[in-house]
């Protein structure tokens, strides 16, 4: 064995440019595979972690613009008039679209109470507002602008400061959540809403709940009553379809590592049917020259695996460092799994046995002589 | 008789037509010989050493060497044969560009599994005996062709074969490397009592040969 090694790094060491440029091209296809595995992964894993929503909203309709819908008191009346049996909670909120730093961002408010419980807000770091100019801010924003709790931003041109990071299930803009009083103020508008988030309680169908409301007189028409998902349907679906597109992309990849391995290897056997002649010639047998050729093939697969794999890591650390990938205003944590490493593992080693094997075939079925006088 | 051959023919396919390579050869050579095999290039020389090497097969007769059957020999049993009773010296040498002078005789060695270290010190003290022992570490492309020749024939004869084919083996050299080879080659023969056959275009060379073959248009006859 220990022979078998001295004699393969000694042929990759003579011909070090070809062996270098053949890891170099199993490399790229390699790193590119898990990078794209990486990424199918994030978006397979947010997928996972969205939640059904139970909430509804209320809002004016046949607007252009849903910043300026203004919520009607009796729609209140109307949802509070089903509570508790068929409704546990309500949350009238006011929301802006405005620009904060280089993002258009969702500026919201509600009741403080309400944030947990309806809205599912859930505090990463720091603490919920607790003075006068303090706001929350979404992880995928804060992540993207590098803002951390205690940050100073500009909201409408007024100083806030970041009091929490939160993160919200499911698949939401990029959002900003202040106190009701604090949203009032800073837009210096009269103490309206714009829109009701109602929940539906436990035990009731929301499809049912959605039609009493909708049935009701005192929405006559110019209010409409959503499911909360539907909001952020078209996100989800975005995200599926590109998740979708990354798994098939992914196994592009793989394929081409199938081919690059493949070719690598039936390229560099083919190659060298002169050699493998005078080894037959002098007394290899096939299998002994077979065992040259796999050890060869694995050494150069493993090199390409190590390269690719660390230029594959290198990339998404300093890929998550300098700027996290955030579609939608969610953050998507890219990993490499050691499941992930160990099936590219397999593959790589696999498929270079397998491309070892096959290219060998031919070369085996031909007479010695054949092979030594070959170019 | 060290090699028997009783109408040994080689056909090759070239498209729909078969060239006869070697047509109805009979040849007995006597252990311990040094044999030539003159005649013009395509003539079958080239043929007839691969077959009796045990590298090709023959279309039809029967060849055998040392006793060994090589006409019904399968893949691994003709390995078999070329790892413990054949040494072979090519016209263009034909060395691992890959390895020194000092592995590249090793390689037989090897291919029997012998350890990596007594394959070196024999190959090293065979490389010493064919005049090289200040090139073992150099690799081919650093040899001049009558070094290279060296290193083939050291190959050859490491494994302690029955018989070493050597084909055009001054081919390539000039007249004084062809005749320091050539010497080399008897020298080999005589103090070890292989059994030499060598293939030659070059009739001035078979003054070192005990017995001369012409081989022509695949037919072969004693001189």
């Amino acid at each position: 064995m220990l022979s078998a090694l001295r004699f393969v790094l000694k042929d990759m060491l003579h011909d070090r440019s070809r062996t270098a440029l053949s890891v170099i091209g199993l490399a790229v296809v390699i790193a590119s595979y898990f990078i794209l595995n990486a990424l199918s992964g994030a978006l397979a894993n947010s997928l996972e972690a969205t939640t059904v929503s139970r909430n509804l909203i209320v809002i004016q309709n046949d607007l252009i613009d849903p910043s300026d819908a203004i919520l009607d008191p009796q729609v209140i009346e109307a949802a509070e008039a089903l509570m508790p049996e068929a409704i546990s909670r309500i949350s009238p909120i006011v929301f802006r679209h405005t620009r904060v730093g280089d993002d258009v961002v969702q500026l919201r408010a509600a009741a403080q109470e309400d944030w947990q419980p309806i809205h599912h807000l859930m505090l990463l770091a720091g603490a919920w507002p607790a003075q006068d100019r303090e706001v929350v801010v979404g992880e995928g924003l804060a992540l993207s602008n590098h803002w951390d709790v205690g940050t100073p931003v500009t909201i409408f041109g007024s100083e806030f400061t970041i009091s929490g990071i939160f993160r919200s299930p499911g698949i939401a803009f990029a959002s900003i959540w202040m106190p009701i009083d604090t949203f009032w103020a800073l837009f210096d508008i009269a103490h309206h809403y714009q829109a009701v988030f109602v929940q539906a309680a436990v035990g009731v169908d929301p499809e049912v709940v959605l039609q009493r409301l909708q049935d009701d007189p005192r929405l006559s028409g110019r209010f409409t009553v959503y499911f909360e998902d539907n909001y952020s349907r078209h996100n989800i679906h975005a995200l599926q379809d590109m998740s979708s597109m990354m798994s098939i992309v992914s196994w592009v990849a793989l394929m081409g590592i199938v081919f690059g391995v493949f070719n690598a290897t039936t390229l560099s056997t083919i190659e060298r049917g002169r050699e493998l002649g005078i080894l037959l010639g002098v007394g290899f047998s096939h299998r002994r020259v077979l065992g040259l050729i796999w050890l060869r093939s694995a050494l150069q697969a493993l090199l390409a695996y190590g390269v690719g794999l660390s230029a594959a890591l290198l990339y998404i650390f300093s890929q998550q460092t300098a700027s996290p990938l955030i579609i939608l205003g969610v953050p998507f944590q890219l990993d490499i799994t050691p499941f992930m490493a160990a099936t590219g593992l397999v593959w790589v080693l696999g498929l270079a046995l397998f491309g070892a094997w096959l290219s060998t075939q031919r070369i085996f079925n031909q007479p010695v002589v054949e092979l030594l006088s070959s170019t | 008789m060290l090699i028997i051959a009783e109408e040994l023919t080689k056909y090759y396919d070239r498209g729909s037509e078969k060239i006869a390579a070697l047509h109805e050869v009979n040849l007995q050579i006597p252990a311990g010989a040094f044999v030539f095999i003159v005649g013009p290039s395509g003539g079958g020389k080239s043929t007839l050493l691969h077959l009796l090497g045990g590298m090709d097969r023959p279309s039809a007769g029967k060849l055998a060497v040392n006793g060994f059957a090589i006409d019904t020999a399968s893949d691994d049993e003709l390995t078999r044969f070329r790892r413990q009773h054949i040494g072979f010296v090519f016209q263009f040498f034909n060395l691992l560009s890959s390895l020194n002078a000092l592995d590249n005789v090793a390689l037989p060695l090897l291919a029997r599994r012998e350890r990596h270290k007594t394959a070196q010190k024999q190959a090293a003290e065979l490389l010493e005996q064919v005049g090289l022992g200040s090139r073992l570490r150099h690799k081919p492309a650093a040899l001049s062709g009558g070094e290279q020749q060296r290193v083939a024939i050291a190959r050859a004869i490491i494994g302690k074969p029955s018989l070493v084919l050597a084909d055009e083996p001054t081919g390539d050299l000039d007249a004084a490397n062809a005749e320091a080879v050539m010497q080399l080659m008897l020298e080999l023969n005589r103090s070890l009592g292989i059994t030499f056959i060598v293939a030659t275009h070059n009739e001035a060379l078979t003054r070192f040969g005990d017995r001369l073959y012409e081989l022509q248009a695949g037919k072969l006859r004693g001189r």
